[in-house]
C-alpha cells in the first residue's frame, strides 16, 4: 500500500461557475471545465470525476456562511488516501486539488521503505499550488480570442459548437507541471 | 458493530434491578433459556420473594418513571453524561424471583478413572473453584487458554446488579397491617440473607407504597419498625404515599438514584480492585483440572484479562480516561509476542483474541469520541486496521482476501456506529453562521501538541463517508470471494473429510463465511452482498443527505443502482436510477461522463426491463455528440425496438429538449422585422443533428412548428420513398412549398389537438445523418397584425411500434443563424447581436396600396397667391375601394392661411381650426374607386398674408369592397411653403407742376364739386426698384402705387407703374410698358408719378402720405394673376416751405456739337409771407451761360418765378452740375435746388447735375 510517504496531487479539477441569467437556476451549474490526472491516478478518470464532482455539495455549503474565503482549505477527505482541497476565485471559478497522502508510485531505483510515516498535511500547504492554478487560469483568460458562453451546458451540448472544456495546450501542460512539482512545504511553484 | 457480541461492544452502565414492580409482562430479564444464560444461572443464588407484585396505577407511573432513566439510549459522550448529572444506569425490571450468577463453578464431575490415577488412599485433594466463566474452570468455555468471553461483559451487564430495588406494599388496612408488616419483615430478611450469602456487594433498596390512606407518623413508625428489624439503614428505605404526585414519584425515583450513584461507583471500584489485586499477584492461577495439554493461558494473557477487566469496570463508573488507559494496557499486552502471537492461527483461540483486540480497540476509540479526541480515535482506529493487518499477514491469510475485507468492512462501520452511538458533537454542531448546516468533518483537536500534522483524513468526517468506505470493502470483498476455486467452494459434507479438514484452513472466516457458505456452488445463495452494499449505502445517504450533500447522494445512488443491476434486479434498478436521469443536476452542469456512466447502466435495466419508454428517451439522449458509443448497443430506435419485444403497446414518449439532450435540434428564424400582413414571410428552419459520428441517420417523420400569434402551424412530412440528399457536404438548403393542408391529407388529424387548427403543410426529406444541418426554408402568409413568435418546434418519429416527440419551446438563448447560399454550399449568417432577436417578430398591418399623389406641387409660394393643391388618387388595391379623404394645414403662425376644399359645382368648405395653427378641412366621400382608377381633389390655399411654411396632410381612409370593416389609411404630407416674392426701394423726387397755380385772389368755383381740393398741387415722381425672390420667372403685370393713408388735409393722384428701360432714348420713351417679366434674383425699376393736393389753399400744414405698392404679378404659362401688396415708406411732404426746382429744356441754339441748354429755376413760395431771395449764379468752367448772376427776388405768397438761364455746355452727353445760390434775405437761409424735372439730377452732397 505504501507508495511514498509524501503526500502528491493526484488530481486538479477547474469546475466552471455558469453565469446564468435566471437567479433560479443558480443551483448546480457547475459545469466541469478541465480535469488533470496524475500518476498513479491516470486511469481513475471516472472515480475522479465522481469526487470532484461531490466536492461541489462542499462549495455550496461553504457558500451559504457569511465569511467565504478563497482558500476553502480541506473539502472532504474519502479515505485515508485522497482528500480534496478547494479554492474559489472571484468569478466563481472553482479549483479542486485532490491529495494522494500516499504519493506517487517512487521511481524504480528508489528502495521501497516499508510503512513510511505518514506526513501530516496543513490546509495552507495547498495555497502555492492554487496560486499556481489561478495564475495559469489567469493566463488563459487573458487570450482576447476567448469569450465565455453564456449558455447552460446543456444548452452548449445541444446547440453549440464549441465546446466549454479548456483545450488550451498551454494550461494543460501548466496544470500538470504544477501537479507535479507539488510537495507540502513548497513555498512557491 | 452488530457482527461482534452484542455486551461486547455496548457501553457499561451499572446495573439496577426493579424487582416487585409489576411491570405486566414487561420484565426486561432477558431470556432465560439458552446456553450462555445457562453459566450465570447455574448454582446462582436464588432470591425469591412470596408476597405478590406490587400493582396499581402507583406502582405503575413508578416504573415509568423508573424506566425513563434507563439510561442505555443516550449517547455514548461525556455530554450526555453531564447531561444526567453522572446518573446513568441500566434499569432492569424483573419479578419477584431472580438468580444471581453464581460465584464459583460447580465441581467438576467425579471420575472415578482420574481420581484412581491421584488415589493412593489419601483422599482427593480439594479442588480450588473458580468462577463457571474463567478460563480455569473446565467447564468454562475459555479452558484452558481462553483469555475472556463476552458473558463476562454479559454477567455484569445484565445479571449482577449493583443494587437491587424492592418493592413492597405497605398495607392500610389497620386489622391486618402488623401481621402484613412482619410479613414483609421476613420476605426483606431473606432477600437479604441471600444477598450477603454471596458475598457480592449488592445493594439492597427498600420501596414501600403505600396501597390507602394512612396516617403519616402511623406511616412512618412502621418504616422504622420495618427498617430496624430488616437491619436496612434510613436511606435505602423510601415510603411513597398512595396519592403521590408525578412529580413527587419523580423526586423519589431521583433520590434513590442519586443516593445509589455514590454506592454504585463503590460498588464497581471493588470489583476494580479484586481484578487489580489479582493482576498484581503476578502469577498464573492454578485451574481447578490441570489441563491434558500443555497450552494454559500465559500470565501476559491473564494481564491482558486483568487490564481488561478494570477497564470494563472503569467504564462502569464513568471514568472513561481509566477505562481508555486500561484498555490501552490490555491491548499493548494483547499484541505482546506471548499472547495473540503465540496463538496457533487454526486454533479457535485465535479468532477469539482477534475479537478481544477488535473490542478493546473498540473500546479505545469510544473512550477517545467521549472526550471530543475525534483526530486520536481515528488515529487509533487505522493503527488498529495496520496492527491486524500485519497479523495476518505474517500469521494468518494475508490480507488478499475475501475474510480481510470482510473484516475491514465492518471494521469500518464500527466507527460510523460509534460515531453515530456517540452523536459526536464536535460533528453534530450547528455553524452558528449558516442555519441548519452541520459540518462535514471535525477540524483536529486543539489537544493535539502544537505543530504536530495531521492528514486530512485524521480530521474526523462523518458516518456517510465511513459507510461508504465500508460498502466499497464488501466490493472488494465480493470481487475475492468470486475468484475462490470451485473446489474450495464445495460444501465440507460432500468432501472427504480429510480434504475438507485441509479446505478449511485455507481461508480466513472470521468476520466472513467460509467460502462454501459465502459463494456455494450449489446453487444455494451465500452471502447477500448486494443487500449489505445497499443497506450499507442507505445509512450513508441518510447521513450525506442530512448534511445537504446532495451530489454525493446522487453517486452512491448510481452505485447502488448499479448493484442491484449486478444481481439482475432491474426493476428496483429502475426504480433508483431512473429519478437520476431524470433529475437535472448533471445534466445542468455538463457533467456528461457521470450521465453517461448512468445512462448505459439504464440502458442495461431499459432492455432487459422491456421498458420501451425508457428505452426511447435512453437512446435518443445518448446518441448526443458528448457520449460514446455503448459497445453493443443498436442506437436506432426503429431497429432497437424491433429487436426488443415484437408485440408490445404502442408507447408515446415526449422529450422536451429543453432539459435534455438530443441528437437533433431545431432551431427557426424569421427573415426580416419588415412584416405586414399579406405580405409572404421568409422563414427558415433548420434541423442540426448533434448526433455522433457513426450512428444512423436520424429519419423524423414529421415536424411540427407553431407559432405564438396568429400563424398557422408548420408541418413538414417526411415524403414517403424520397431519396436521401446526397451526402458530400454537411448543410443543405431545401426549398418548402407550404400547402394550405386538406381535412384528410396530413397525419396531423391523427392528433385530435392538432386537427382542429388550419395548419400549412410541405413535403420534405427528414432523414439527417450525424453533423449535418438541413435548412427547410418556406414562406408564410402572416394574416393578422400583432406580434408573432415562435413557440415550440416539435419532431416527430413515428413508427407501428412507437411515437417519440422531441419538443423545443425555450428558444431564448438561441442564436439566430440565417443561411445563405454562397457557391452552392450554404453559409451561416448572424442575424442581429441579440439572442432570439429572429424568433419573435411584429406583423404590422396591411400597407395601404392606395396612392396619393400631389401632382404639379411647388416648390415655394408667395404670399398673396392663391394656392391650389391638386390631390390625385390611384387606387392600387386588387378590387374596388370607398374612399373618403379629409386634410389639415398645420401653421406656425396661427392665421397665416386659410385652407378649403376647391371642389368645383359645391361651395367652398372653410377649415374649422382644431387646434392651435391646425385646420382641419371636414371629410369628404369620394365614393367608390375602381381598380387602377383615380380621383383629383383640389385643396386651396388662401389669404396667405404672412410668409411661413405649412404643412398640408391628406388623410385617406378606405376600405375595400370585400372587406368593409377593414379601414385602411393613407396619409400623406406635403410642406406648402409661402415666401415673399418681391421687395422694393423707392425714391421720391420731387416734380415741377406745370400747372399754374391757383390764385389767392379767385374765388373757389361755386359748384357742387365741393370735394375737389383747391389747395397747392406738388409732384413727385417715384421710382419703385423691385427685386424678385422667387425662385422662377414673374411676370408683372401692372403695378400701381396707391396711398392708403392721407394725413394733412390733402388729396393724392397716382399713376400706374412705367418700366423704366435701361437703354432709354426719347423715341422710345413715348411707349411706356406698364408690364415686364422680371427672373430671380433681378431688379426692375418702376417709374410712377405722384401728386398731392391741398384742399384748401393757404393750409401750410406738413402732408404724409402712406403708399402701398399693388404689383399684379402671375406665373408665366398661367393666366390667373395674383397681387402683392407691398408697403411703401411714408412720404412726408412740407407745404410751406419755400423751394427751388430746376428744369431744362432744349433751346436749339448752338452748334451741332455743344447745343445749348436752358435752365429755368423756378423758386416757389408757398407760405403766407413775402419772401426775398439773393440769387447767385457760380460760374462753371464747363459751360457759359447767359442770364442774371445775381439778382435778388422778392415772392408774395403763394407765387413763384422763374429764373431762365441759357447754357452752353462745352461737354456733351455728361451731367454737368450747375450751382444757383438761393438765400432766404429775411431767414438767412440758403435753399437747396431740386430738380424739377427729367435731366436733372442730385447727388448725395445736394448739388444738382443737369444732362447735356
Amino acid at each position: 500500500m505504501a507508495l511514498n510517504s509524501t503526500p502528491a496531487i493526484a488530481c486538479i479539477g477547474i469546475i466552471g461557475k455558469h453565469a446564468s441569467s435566471l437567479p433560479s437556476c443558480c443551483l448546480a451549474t457547475d459545469n466541469p471545465l478541465h480535469i488533470s490526472l496524475f500518476p498513479p491516478h491516470q486511469d481513475e478518470d471516472l472515480d475522479m470525476t465522481f469526487l470532484l464532482n461531490s466536492c461541489l455539495d462542499i462549495f455550496d455549503l461553504r457558500a451559504r456562511s457569511k465569511t467565504l474565503d478563497q482558500d476553502l482549505g480541506l473539502l472532504q477527505a474519502i479515505d485515508e488516501r485522497l482528500a480534496a482541497y478547494g479554492w474559489l476565485t472571484n468569478t466563481g471559478i472553482k479549483f479542486i486539488i485532490v491529495v494522494d497522502m500516499m504519493g506517487r508510485p517512487p521511481p524504480p531505483d528508489e528502495n521501497k521503505r516499508r510503512f513510511p510515516p505518514v506526513v501530516g498535511l496543513r490546509d495552507a500547504e495547498l495555497k502555492p499550488a492554487f496560486r499556481a492554478v489561478q495564475t495559469a487560469y489567469i493566463q488563459l483568460m487573458l487570450n482576447p480570442f476567448y469569450s465565455p458562453d453564456h449558455r447552460t451546458p446543456l444548452q452548449i451540448a445541444n446547440y453549440g459548437d464549441k465546446s466549454p472544456e479548456i483545450t488550451s495546450k498551454r494550461f494543460i501542460n501548466e496544470l500538470q507541471r504544477i501537479g507535479k512539482i507539488w510537495t507540502p512545504g513548497i513555498t512557491s511553484i | 458493530m452488530d457482527r461482534y457480541p452484542g455486551d461486547y461492544v455496548l457501553h457499561n452502565l451499572p446495573l439496577l434491578l426493579l424487582s416487585g414492580l409489576d411491570a405486566g409482562g414487561r420484565e426486561t430479564d432477558t431470556d432465560t433459556s439458552g446456553r450462555t444464560n445457562a453459566f450465570l444461572r447455574e448454582g446462582g443464588f436464588r432470591i425469591k420473594v412470596d408476597v405478590p407484585a406490587v400493582k396499581g396505577p402507583l406502582a405503575e407511573k413508578l416504573l415509568q418513571s423508573f424506566c425513563t432513566q434507563d439510561a442505555r439510549d443516550a449517547p455514548w459522550h461525556s455530554q450526555s453524561l453531564a447531561a444526567r448529572n453522572g446518573k446513568v444506569f441500566q434499569i432492569a425490571t424483573v419479578g419477584r424471583v431472580y438468580t444471581l450468577p453464581p460465584r464459583k463453578a460447580p465441581p467438576p464431575p467425579y471420575s472415578p478413572r482420574l481420581s484412581a490415577t491421584v488415589a493412593n488412599g489419601s483422599p482427593p485433594l480439594p479442588l480450588v473453584l473458580h468462577s463457571p466463566l474463567s478460563p480455569l474452570t473446565p467447564s468454562s468455555p475459555l479452558y484452558p487458554d481462553g483469555i475472556v468471553s463476552p458473558l463476562w461483559i454479559t454477567k455484569h451487564q445484565s445479571r449482577l446488579p449493583c443494587a437491587l430495588v424492592t418493592f413492597f406494599s405497605l398495607c392500610s388496612d389497620p386489622k391486618i397491617s402488623s401481621l402484613e408488616d412482619n410479613r414483609l419483615k421476613s420476605e426483606i430478611n431473606n432477600v437479604r440473607t441471600v444477598l450477603s450469602s454471596t458475598n457480592y456487594r449488592t445493594k439492597l433498596i427498600l420501596v414501600l407504597l403505600g396501597d390507602d390512606d394512612t396516617n403519616p407518623s402511623e406511616v412512618e413508625d412502621r418504616c422504622n419498625n420495618i427498617r430496624r428489624a430488616t437491619g436496612l439503614d434510613s436511606k435505602s428505605t423510601y415510603f411513597l404515599p398512595y396519592d403521590a404526585s408525578l412529580a413527587e414519584v419523580e423526586e423519589l425515583v431521583g433520590s434513590v438514584l442519586s443516593y445509589l450513584h455514590l454506592l454504585c461507583v463503590d460498588h464497581y471500584r471493588d470489583l476494580s480492585k479484586h481484578a487489580r489485586r489479582k493482576r498484581n499477584r503476578n502469577v498464573v492461577p492454578q485451574p481447578t483440572v490441570q489441563p491434558g495439554t500443555s497450552s494454559i493461558l500465559p500470565l501476559q494473557g491473564w494481564n491482558v484479562r486483568y487490564e481488561f477487566k478494570l477497564g470494563v469496570f472503569a467504564e462502569f463508573r464513568q471514568e472513561m480516561d481509566a477505562a481508555c488507559r486500561s484498555y490501552e494496557t490490555a491491548y499493548e499486552s494483547l499484541f505482546g509476542p506471548e499472547v495473540i502471537e503465540a496463538i496457533a492461527v487454526w486454533s479457535p483461540r485465535f479468532n477469539e483474541a482477534r475479537l478481544l483486540a477488535d473490542i478493546i480497540a473498540l473500546r479505545i476509540i469510544r473512550c477517545l469520541l467521549w472526550t471530543d479526541q475525534g483526530t486520536t480515535a481515528v488515529r487509533s482506529w487505522i493503527s488498529h486496521r495496520d496492527r491486524v493487518k500485519d497479523l495476518v499477514n505474517r500469521k494468518g491469510r494475508g490480507t488478499d482476501n475475501y475474510g480481510w475485507e470482510a473484516w475491514q468492512s465492518t471494521w469500518t462501520k464500527v466507527m460510523a456506529d460509534l460515531l453515530s452511538k456517540s452523536g459526536y458533537p464536535p460533528l453534530n454542531v450547528k455553524n452558528p453562521e449558516a442555519t441548519g448546516m452541520v459540518p462535514i468533518f471535525a477540524p483536529a483537536n486543539k489537544s493535539l501538541p502544537a505543530g504536530e500534522a495531521t492528514t486530512p483524513w485524521e480530521q474526523m468526517h462523518h458516518e456517510g463517508y465511513w459507510l461508504d468506505i465500508s460498502r466499497r470493502c464488501v466490493s472488494d470483498r465480493r470481487k475475492w470471494a468470486v475468484q475462490i476455486p470451485a473446489e474450495d467452494r464445495l460444501s465440507p459434507g460432500r468432501l472427504p473429510a480429510s480434504m475438507a479438514a485441509s479446505k478449511s484452513h485455507l481461508y480466513d472466516a472470521y468476520m466472513a463465511l467460509e467460502p462454501y457458505r459465502e459463494v456455494p456452488t450449489d446453487g444455494s445463495v451465500g452471502y447477500n452482498y448486494v443487500e449489505e452494499i445497499v443497506n450499507t449505502l442507505s445509512a450513508a445517504i441518510g447521513h450525506f443527505a442530512r448534511r445537504g450533500q446532495l451530489r454525493k447522494v446522487e453517486i452512491l445512488e448510481l452505485q447502488m443502482g448499479l448493484e442491484q443491476i449486478s444481481t439482475r434486479s432491474w426493476a428496483k434498478a429502475v426504480a433508483t436510477l431512473q429519478p437520476l436521469w431524470t433529475g437535472q443536476n448533471w445534466r445542468r452542469a455538463g457533467w456528461w461522463k457521470l450521465l453517461q456512466h448512468l445512462g448505459w447502466a439504464l440502458l442495461d435495466c431499459a432492455v432487459n426491463t422491456k421498458d420501451h419508454t425508457l428505452l426511447i428517451q435512453l437512446l435518443w439522449e445518448l446518441s448526443n455528440s458528448v457520449f460514446e458509443t455503448k459497445p453493443g448497443i443498436n442506437y436506432d430506435l426503429r431497429l432497437a425496438l424491433k429487436a426488443l419485444a415484437p408485440n408490445h403497446p404502442h408507447p408515446l414518449v415526449a422529450i422536451d429538449i429543453d432539459e435534455a439532450l438530443s441528437p437533433l435540434v431545431p432551431s427557426f428564424a424569421f427573415a426580416t422585422h419588415n412584416v405586414f400582413v399579406g405580405e409572404p414571410l421568409e422563414c427558415q428552419l433548420s434541423l442540426k443533428s448533434r448526433a455522433r459520428t457513426g450512428l444512423s441517420p436520424v429519419q423524423l417523420t414529421e415536424v411540427k412548428v407553431v407559432f405564438e400569434g396568429s400563424l398557422k402551424p408548420v408541418y413538414l412530412v417526411a415524403r414517403k420513398g424520397a431519396p436521401p440528399e446526397d451526402g458530400s457536404s454537411l448543410a443543405h438548403l431545401v426549398d418548402v412549398n407550404l400547402e394550405e393542408s386538406t381535412s384528410t391529407a396530413t397525419p396531423a388529424n391523427k392528433r385530435s389537438s392538432a386537427g382542429t387548427i388550419a395548419s400549412v403543410t410541405g413535403d420534405v426529406d427528414l432523414a439527417i445523418p450525424p453533423h449535418c444541418i438541413r435548412i427547410f426554408r418556406f414562406r408564410v402568409v402572416p394574416r393578422e397584425a400583432g406580434e408573432i413568435s415562435i413557440a415550440s418546434i416539435t419532431l416527430l418519429l413515428t413508427d407501428e411500434k412507437f411515437t417519440l416527440a422531441v419538443t423545443s419551446s425555450d428558444f431564448e438563448h438561441s442564436t439566430p443563424h440565417w443561411w445563405e447560399a454562397k457557391g452552392g454550399t450554404p453559409v451561416p449568417r448572424l442575424l442581429g447581436q441579440e439572442l432570439n432577436a429572429f424568433n419573435k417578430i411584429d406583423v404590422k398591418p396591411k400597407l395601404p396600396r392606395l396612392q396619393i399623389e400631389t401632382p404639379g406641387l411647388r416648390r415655394s409660394y408667395y404670399t398673396n397667391e392663391s394656392i391650389q393643391i391638386d390631390v390625385d388618387m390611384l387606387n392600387g388595391e386588387d378590387e374596388d375601394a370607398i374612399v373618403s379623404i379629409e386634410a389639415r394645414m398645420i401653421s406656425p403662425v396661427e392665421g397665416a392661411a386659410q385652407i378649403g376644399w376647391a371642389a368645383p359645382g359645391s361651395d367652398e368648405v372653410p377649415g374649422a381650426a382644431s387646434g392651435v395653427g391646425i385646420l382641419t378641412l371636414p371629410s369628404r366621400d369620394l365614393g367608390t374607386l375602381a381598380v387602377s382608377g383615380r380621383s383629383l381633389v383640389s385643396i386651396r390655399v388662401t389669404d396667405t398674408t404672412i410668409a411661413v411654411d405649412h404643412q398640408v396632410e391628406i388623410i385617406a381612409r378606405y376600405c375595400l369592397v370585400s372587406e368593409p370593416e377593414t379601414i385602411l389609411t393613407k396619409t400623406l404630407a406635403v410642406d406648402v411653403s409661402v415666401v415673399r416674392p418681391f421687395e422694393a426701394n423707392y425714391d421720391f423726387v420731387p416734380r415741377l407742376d406745370t400747372d399754374a397755380w391757383p390764385s389767392f385772389f379767385e374765388a373757389p368755383p361755386p359748384d357742387t364739386e365741393s370735394a375737389s381740393a383747391l389747395g397747392l398741387r406738388y409732384q413727385y415722381s417715384v421710382a419703385a426698384s423691385i427685386c424678385s425672390f422667387a425662385a422662377e420667372p414673374l411676370v408683372i403685370e401692372a403695378i400701381l402705387l396707391t396711398a392708403t393713408k392721407i394725413v394733412g388735409g390733402a388729396i393724392c393722384s397716382t399713376s400706374t407703374g412705367i418700366v423704366r428701360k435701361q437703354t432709354e432714348t426719347a423715341a422710345t420713351k413715348t411707349e411706356a410698358t406698364i408690364s415686364s417679366a422680371i427672373l430671380p434674383d433681378q431688379t426692375e425699376t418702376f417709374d410712377f408719378d405722384l401728386a398731392v393736393q391741398k384742399l384748401t389753399l393757404g393750409d401750410r400744414h406738413t402732408v404724409g402720405i402712406d403708399l402701398a405698392l399693388e404689383i399684379g404679378w402671375r406665373r408665366q404659362g398661367s393666366e390667373k394673376v395674383n397681387t402683392t401688396l407691398l408697403e411703401v415708406p411714408r412720404l412726408v411732404a412740407p407745404m410751406a416751405e419755400p423751394r427751388v426746382l430746376l428744369t431744362t429744356a432744349e433751346t436749339g441754339l448752338g452748334s451741332l456739337e455743344f447745343q445749348a441748354k436752358r435752365l429755368d429755376f423756378t423758386i416757389e413760395n408757398p407760405s403766407m409771407h413775402f419772401l426775398t431771395f439773393n440769387v447767385a449764379m457760380e460760374a462753371s468752367e464747363d459751360f457759359a451761360f447767359s442770364g442774371p448772376k445775381a439778382c435778388a427776388l422778392s415772392l408774395v405768397p403763394i407765387s413763384r418765378h422763374t429764373l431762365t438761364y441759357q447754357i452752353l455746355p462745352n461737354k456733351k452727353d455728361q451731367w454737368i452740375g450747375v450751382h444757383l445760390k438761393v438765400v432766404d434775405a429775411y431767414f438767412g437761409q440758403t435753399l437747396t435746388v431740386l430738380p424739377g424735372g427729367d435731366g436733372v439730377k442730385v447727388d448725395k452732397k445736394g448739388s444738382v447735375f443737369f444732362k447735356v
